[in-house]
């Protein structure tokens, strides 16, 4: 077994040692199960972000809408029992989400910057308004969907919060390991490479385009998958799972988290649930948690864009350089 | 047969006329060195021939096959690798990642989605970035950030992400561009070793080097085409004498 | 009849879109320019937007005078934007585009929790003002008065600001310096006090639009949020940098949705972003943007 193997091993191990524990952690600090199911959503949904940011440099403004899409499709099927399981459920509701990435990817990836992140934006906002307006009759307008219900996974019907926590974890766990292979491969090496530096990166040969546009429709489906994990856990699809207010929330918990670490978004999550669930409860400060997480998101812009994980990573990073001889620029 | 060939370039930006008729025959494995003033057009010629800009007339062959408005990655994938003039490295990946970024280009095509194969198992591209690195004399600072290399360095990365390419010709824009002597000479050393086995044209405005290692020079002055022709005959040229003497060289 | 009865409704859709044109170009304005000179799309705008309505909506209820409303919301948009640009957005002209983005939306999250904060998030319905209370009769249709009044105070900044940015020096050197900031520097000109004014006038533009559309729409901390798309939407669709092109594609993002709403009331926000996601793919740099500038 190579060194990479057994790091990769290690570490999916450590996640799985994780997830396992989260839950009970979380409750000696105020929090419960369902807390716990609704970080591991959000932190899915971050996973595909930080592919598309962390890793390709590529800020896209309209997430939202990929994971409305992959959860009102998911939700609908099952909510009219089109569809009784909810692998399946959920593998439409995120082929639905992965459609509208390469759409959307294909007409919004020829621009950079500011027109694509502008692009992107309108494109998730044509879905809020379709999801208000033209589609009510499926999707409840303001209303949302309720009624989603607990489906079965092959022959297990899962019922109370555990289960579900339990189902969500493992979703969350395989996506990971995926996410984790699809960026330490030769794929997602051309991926970094783009972050650095694009135009390089195509004059070194690579179809930039395409590269973009599959690490976007990933990021789609990821998004997706959570939007479908939502509604199967909650039971309900709200329609503000397309506003700008979720593309941008699902933002700023990867800059918190940090950007290109894959735990980033994690742990942006659950600084983002957990402040606001548990912070409401002091009515002084309820309404401040996103007055005080704004303050630290523009700080962390202007100074530190690494976020949590990659701060934590850094600091590692030096602890082990003090261990050894520093590679020192030779000057000629 | 010429195995680069450039047919009467021209490129306007505006009013200015950065390119004026320009035409090149480059034969294989030959150094061909392009000079002149600073402002004469000689980056602006490369980047037509590179695919970075398009000509708004005229015409650039590879191997008799039209390529004249290709894009960069078409070029790069047909097997013509450009070095820039402005340093363009991925500074925040080490040395050798920055190499297997175009070596991964040569082993793997403009696109392939191999997303959930390790970037460790990609032997072919690891033994390119291994080879070149040895020949640009940087595999001992391997894991070194590129953004923390010396400015010499960081030109040596430069060639070293064009030669990765596997090319067969390699446009090298002022590759000793701001190095010390003794780097400039590691540099024509390594261009020397090279010539077997790429053909080379090369911008610079080190005399030396050019009168070293050119068989053939072209001379370009204000976008036109003043003067072409072996080291000897060029040295002697008097359009030439003239271009440079009133000038800043 | 069917067909009178639609040309009517067109007709009234048209005055309409015409109202909504005029508060979508003013508001769009001061992001375009701020676009034009600074390069940066400014993602706090909609906040600003908020601020002014706040701003006016205290004086309003205060003083029950409209007329010193308007003003107030100018100057405390102008002020925000003042202390804004000199603590954060100046260290931001030289970053990358997303960086420009991230800081200003999380101003703007900054801006709407602050507001949140003193006015709670309580929709607050400002009256409209007294002397435009009524209708009025416009070839046979029974149109708002204050829809008017909207597009004239929209038609009396648009002037003002028309004047300023192009019969006065400091207007000239804006232009010039959407054209090309660097030859501006080079001038000796100085740039940091001209981006100051240019980020602060944005603001207060933002600001006034606020205040004006404030007795039509519902005035909470969030009330950005949706301007701020559309304003991205007729800066597209006008071209980046471009008075004319603020102005034009502010009437033609109005008349696109109010027009929509005759046809079909659901689809009239879609077709303002479908034509913008057009616009973007098709001829980027807009109605009457110059070709090449991003």
């Amino acid at each position: 077994m190579t060194a990479g193997t057994r790091r990769v091993l290690l570490g999916l191990a450590a996640m799985a040692v994780f997830l396992f524990l989260f839950p009970v952690g979380l409750e000696k600090i105020g929090g419960g199960i369902p807390l716990a199911s609704r970080i591991l959503v959000l932190g899915l949904f971050g996973l595909g972000v930080d592919l598309i940011f962390g890793f390709t440099g590529l800020l896209s403004f309209g997430q939202a809408a990929f994971y409305g899409i992959g959860g009102f499709v998911s939700g609908f099927l099952l909510i009219h029992g089109i569809v009784h399981g909810a692998l399946v459920a959920l593998a439409i509701g995120t082929l639905a989400a992965s459609v509208a990435g390469v759409l959307i990817g294909a007409l919004s990836l020829r621009q950079v910057g500011v027109y694509f992140a502008m692009l992107t934006l309108a494109f998730s906002q044509m879905f809020y308004f379709l999801d208000l307006s033209a589609l009510r009759n499926y999707t409840g307008a303001e209303n949302g969907l309720p009624g989603v219900p607990r489906a079965h996974v092959l022959f297990w019907h899962w019922g109370g919060n555990s289960e579900a926590y339990v189902f969500i974890a493992i979703v969350y766990f395989v996506a990971f390991a995926v996410m984790w292979l699809i960026v330490n491969s030769s794929f997602g090496h051309v991926l970094r490479a783009i972050l650095e530096n694009p135009q390089r990166a195509a004059a070194a040969g690579h179809d930039v385009f395409r590269y973009k546009l599959f690490a976007f429709t990933i990021a789609a489906a990821y998004a997706g998958v959570a939007g479908g994990l939502l509604g199967l856990f909650q039971g309900y699809l709200p329609p503000d799972m397309f506003t700008i207010d979720t593309s941008g929330q699902i933002i700023v918990i990867e800059i918190i988290g940090g950007p290109g670490t894959l735990v980033g978004p994690l742990i942006g999550s659950f600084v983002w649930i957990y402040l606001s669930q548990v912070l409401q409860s002091f009515s002084a400060v309820a309404g401040l948690w996103r007055l005080v997480l704004g303050i630290v998101f523009v700080l962390l812009i202007t100074g530190f864009r690494r976020g949590i994980a990659g701060g934590m990573a850094t600091f590692m990073q030096q602890l082990r350089r003090r261990r050894e001889p520093v590679p020192v620029a030779t000057g000629e | 047969m010429p195995l680069l060939e450039a047919r009467n370039l021209t490129k306007r930006f505006g009013g200015l006329v950065a390119v004026d008729n320009v035409s090149l025959a480059v034969e294989p494995l030959t150094v061909t060195a392009l000079i002149g003033p600073n402002g004469a057009g000689k980056t602006t010629f490369f980047k037509m021939l590179a695919g970075e800009l398009e000509p708004n007339a005229g015409e650039v062959f590879f191997k008799d096959q039209r390529i004249t408005n290709l894009n960069v990655t078409r070029v790069s994938q047909l097997g013509i690798a450009k070095s820039f003039q402005i340093t363009q490295i991925f500074p925040k990946l080490s040395v050798e990642q920055n190499v297997l970024v175009p070596a991964l280009a040569a082993t793997r095509g403009a696109f392939r989605f191999d997303a959930l194969l390790p970037l460790s198992s990609a032997r072919a591209a690891h033994e390119i970035a291994e080879r070149v690195l040895e020949q640009v004399s940087l595999l001992e600072r391997r894991i070194v950030r590129a953004e923390d290399l010396s400015y010499g360095e960081k030109r040596r990365l430069e060639v070293a992400l064009a030669l990765a390419t596997q090319p067969e010709v390699l446009l090298l824009d002022e590759p000793a561009a701001g190095m010390s002597p003794s780097e400039r000479t590691a540099m024509v050393d390594l261009l020397k070793n090279l010539r077997k086995n790429v053909t080379i044209v090369i911008v610079e405005h080190d005399m030396d080097v050019v009168f070293g290692l050119a068989d053939r020079v072209v001379v370009l002055q204000d976008g036109k085409q003043i003067a072409e022709g072996s080291p000897a005959e060029i040295r002697g040229h008097p359009r030439v004498q003239e271009a440079y003497l009133g000038g800043v060289e | 009849m069917f067909l009178a009865v639609s040309l009517h409704l067109l007709e009234a859709q048209a005055l309409n879109g015409l109202a909504l044109g005029a508060i979508l170009a003013l508001a769009a304005l001061g992001l375009t320019i701020v676009f034009g000179l600074l390069g940066f799309v400014n993602f706090a705008h909609g906040s600003l937007f908020m601020v002014g309505a706040y701003g006016g909506w205290v004086v309003y209820t205060k003083t029950g005078n409209f007329f010193l409303a308007l003003p107030t919301a100018l100057i405390v948009a102008f002020i925000v934007g003042v202390i804004v640009e000199r603590i954060l957005i100046r260290m931001y002209y030289r970053r990358p585009p997303e960086d420009q983005i991230l800081v200003t939306y999380g101003l703007a999250i900054i801006l709407v929790e602050i507001s949140r904060a003193i006015f709670s998030s309580q929709t607050q319905l400002v009256s409209t003002p007294s002397w435009a209370s009524g209708t009025i009769d416009v070839a046979g249709i029974y149109f708002p008065q204050y829809r008017v009044a909207v597009m004239g105070i929209s038609a009396i900044a648009l002037i003002a600001v028309y004047l300023v940015m192009f019969k006065t020096r400091i207007g000239l050197i804006v232009r010039a310096g959407i054209d090309d900031a660097v030859i501006v520097n080079i001038l000796g000109i100085n740039v940091n006090r001209t981006f100051l004014l240019v980020f602060a006038l944005g603001a207060a533009i933002a600001g006034l639009a606020g205040i004006a559309d404030a007795p039509l729409i519902a005035v909470n901390p969030d009330m950005g949020n949706d301007l701020l798309v559309q304003c991205f939407v007729v800066v597209v669709l006008g071209g980046v940098g471009s008075f004319f092109g603020a102005v034009l594609g502010g009437l033609v993002a109005g008349e696109i949705v109010s027009l929509t709403t005759a046809f079909n009331p659901d689809l009239s926000s879609v077709m303002l972003y479908v034509a913008m996601a057009v616009v973007l793919i098709v001829r980027p740099q807009g109605l009457l943007g110059v070709e090449g500038r991003t």
